[in-house]
């Protein structure tokens, strides 16, 4: 019954044109990603030199380029050497030419992987998701189209995994797009093709998956709970954007502040999109799991809301 | 005995402490057409929710062919159109019904062309559903309805909103699906009219409750004209219809005999039973038809109706 209901669900899934339009909007969101972090000269923004960038890119990865930079950016008032004993002698007011914007980028000499790692932490994924997962779930209450499927009355946990199994095969086709659309990107704009693939970066995608299901999941259930795919989709946005990370700076400050726990708690220690976005292929085990067991928390939450709704709830 | 096909012990429904639906006994014949009376709010959509398992009772249960209304078997008979079609306005007809067949494991193309063809709409070919006209709605609905071969279709309202040419339409199908397709159907209408047009039986419930459930023939002799005799003991009147040459009466209880003839002696047939020394509490001609009835019935005011 499961496979016949999952069956039903993905023909209805296809059929919506979201399907399509949000593929062509994932490329045009890892496009200008891709332009982003290949063609915009960050660090010659910030004042690294050229040559200086190179240095640091040829024994070390983009992150530690990235500190540097930060670290130049800090200290480049009075033109002193950073901790890296990087010395700019130039300022944020002296990159005044137009021209200095574009060059080479961050990633231009970097790899299809960590180009993925940038749309991963860009939540690109995260916002298609948001909105396919709000108007799936969104649709069903909106057109009604439980009261067909009377067979399913008694059946409604295999119809609610048939839905999860549908969101969960377009996020993988979402995840898998995304990988695609990265190498494209760095094709077209470094015009160069390194994939950079290894065991670590293949437990980064299954990671930040399951993080993608998770959070598609958690949208799915809001449109559950509220029977509206605007309230989903908007919550699902507000997420994918950071806006409930900055949110949680707030509440975190506050929480701080009056129960004393001076800084040693971090509410986004807990948020799943704070941790996707703070993964990388090159985190300890120990980290991968953390993040990977979070990410299964909010699966299986989301999931029981959906499901005690469905069950509790009468259909019409 | 005709075949039950459905029968409810105690149906109830309760939103917080509003009783929708309260102790409701219905029984549907297999093959009849079963008409639910009853204004807005009455309770016939929540009854037809209950037994299409969209809606969970509070209390009591419905048995279905010997199955238990919670069985897997039960659900699957049955295909209900309640409240608006669920339609899928993006899609065109052969989609929205494809999703059905293929959440049920049955059919192909020509099985969906078939119920299409069987509802009228085997021409509309790729027109998206939304912009179907309210009847051709209607009988897109009534086409989701029917995957599965149900042996009892829910129709709540089926013409509710349709011009004259609709209503026919509608009517027609429901009597061909219930006379060649052998169907069951619940059907609730506020157009009393029309529902006497095609229902064999009938439910009249009011706030939640059932008050009256009889068949057509008997709802059509309610509704007759005729001279009504209320008595506290109705016995003896019967003796003297029989002398006067009375044949087309009926006692409906211990309390009440309708006659269908000779409506204008009414005098003469009051001074007769008063001559037998039979106390009577009143004797006077009725005539009603469904509507009147049902308003009289339910001591509801015309305007509520609908």
């Amino acid at each position: 019954m499961l496979f016949n209901f999952a069956r039903s669900e993905a023909y209805r899934a296809l059929k919506m044109k979201c399907v399509w339009i949000l593929a062509i909007v994932l490329f045009a969101l890892c496009v200008i990603t891709g332009f982003t972090y290949t063609k915009i000269s960050t660090f010659n923004m910030m004042g690294v030199e050229d040559e200086e960038l190179e240095q640091v890119m040829e024994d070390a990865d983009y992150e530690k380029a990235m500190d540097i930079s930060v670290n130049v950016d800090a200290n480049n008032n009075n033109g002193e050497p950073s901790e890296t004993g990087i010395q700019t002698g130039v300022t944020g007011a002296q990159v005044d030419s137009f021209s200095d914007l574009f060059g080479e980028g961050m990633l231009y000499k970097s790899t299809v992987a960590k180009m993925f790692k940038m749309n991963v932490t860009g939540m690109n994924a995260f916002l298609i998701m948001a909105i396919f997962a709000g108007l799936f779930a969104g649709d069903v209450y909106s057109t009604g189209v439980n009261k067909n499927n009377l067979k399913g009355m008694n059946h409604k946990g295999h119809v609610l995994a048939a839905r999860v199994l549908v969101i969960a095969v377009y996020a993988l086709f979402i995840q898998i797009l995304m990988y695609a659309f990265s190498a494209l990107t760095m094709a077209w704009w470094a015009k160069s093709l390194r994939f950079g693939f290894s065991s670590g970066f293949v437990v980064y995608f299954l990671v930040t998956y399951l993080g993608l299901l998770a959070f598609s999941v958690i949208v799915f259930a809001i449109a559950s709970v509220t029977r509206s795919k605007a309230a989903a989709i908007a919550v699902g946005v507000v997420i994918s954007q950071g806006i409930l990370t900055l949110l949680s700076l707030a509440v975190n400050h506050l929480i701080n502040k009056t129960l004393g726990w001076a800084d040693h708690f971090a509410l986004s220690d807990y948020m799943l999109t704070a941790n996707i976005q703070g993964l990388s292929v090159s985190d300890s085990t120990g980290d991968i799991i953390r993040v990977a067991v979070i990410a299964a928390i909010y699966l299986v939450v989301g999931y029981g809301i959906a499901l005690i709704v469905s069950k509790k709830r009468d259909v019409a | 005995m005709e075949e039950l096909l459905l029968e409810t012990k105690g149906l109830t429904k309760k939103y917080k402490s509003v009783s929708a639906v309260d102790n409701v006994d219905i029984h549907i014949k297999k093959g009849s057409i079963y008409g639910l009376i009853g204004k807005n709010g009455a309770g016939k959509t929540t009854i037809m929710k209950m037994l299409a398992g969209l809606a969970n009772p509070t209390s009591g249960s419905f048995n279905y062919v010997g199955f238990d209304g919670s069985a897997d078997q039960a659900f699957a008979r049955i295909g209900a159109l309640i409240e608006a079609p669920a339609i899928q306005p993006n899609l065109s007809a052969y989609d929205n019904l494809k999703i059905k067949c293929l959440a049920y494991n049955i059919g192909d193309k020509e099985y969906i062309m078939n119920k299409l063809e069987l509802v009228g709409l085997g021409k509309v070919g790729k027109k998206k559903a939304g912009k179907f006209s309210l009847g051709m709605k209607q009988r897109l609905g009534i086409a989701l309805a029917l995957v599965g071969e149900p042996d009892l279709l829910l129709l709540d309202e089926p013409i509710n909103g349709l011009d004259p040419q609709g209503i026919v339409e509608i009517r027609e199908m429901i009597l061909k699906l219930n006379r060649e397709n052998g169907i069951t159907i619940l059907i609730s209408s506020h157009i009393l009219e029309e529902l006497s047009k095609i229902a064999t039986d009938y439910a009249i419930i009011n706030n939640g409750k059932i008050i009256e459930e009889s068949t057509s023939e008997e709802l059509k002799l309610k509704c007759r004209d005729k001279v009504v005799i209320k008595a506290a003991e109705t016995s003896g009147i019967v003796p003297v219809l029989d002398s006067l040459g009375y044949t087309d009466y009926q006692v409906m209880d211990a309390n009440t005999i309708y006659i269908f003839e000779r409506l204008g002696e009414t005098s003469a047939l009051n001074m007769e039973i008063g001559k037998a020394g039979i106390p009577i509490d009143s004797i006077g001609v009725e005539s009603s038809d469904l509507e009147e009835y049902f308003l009289k019935v339910t001591g509801t005011v015309g305007g509520d109706l609908i």
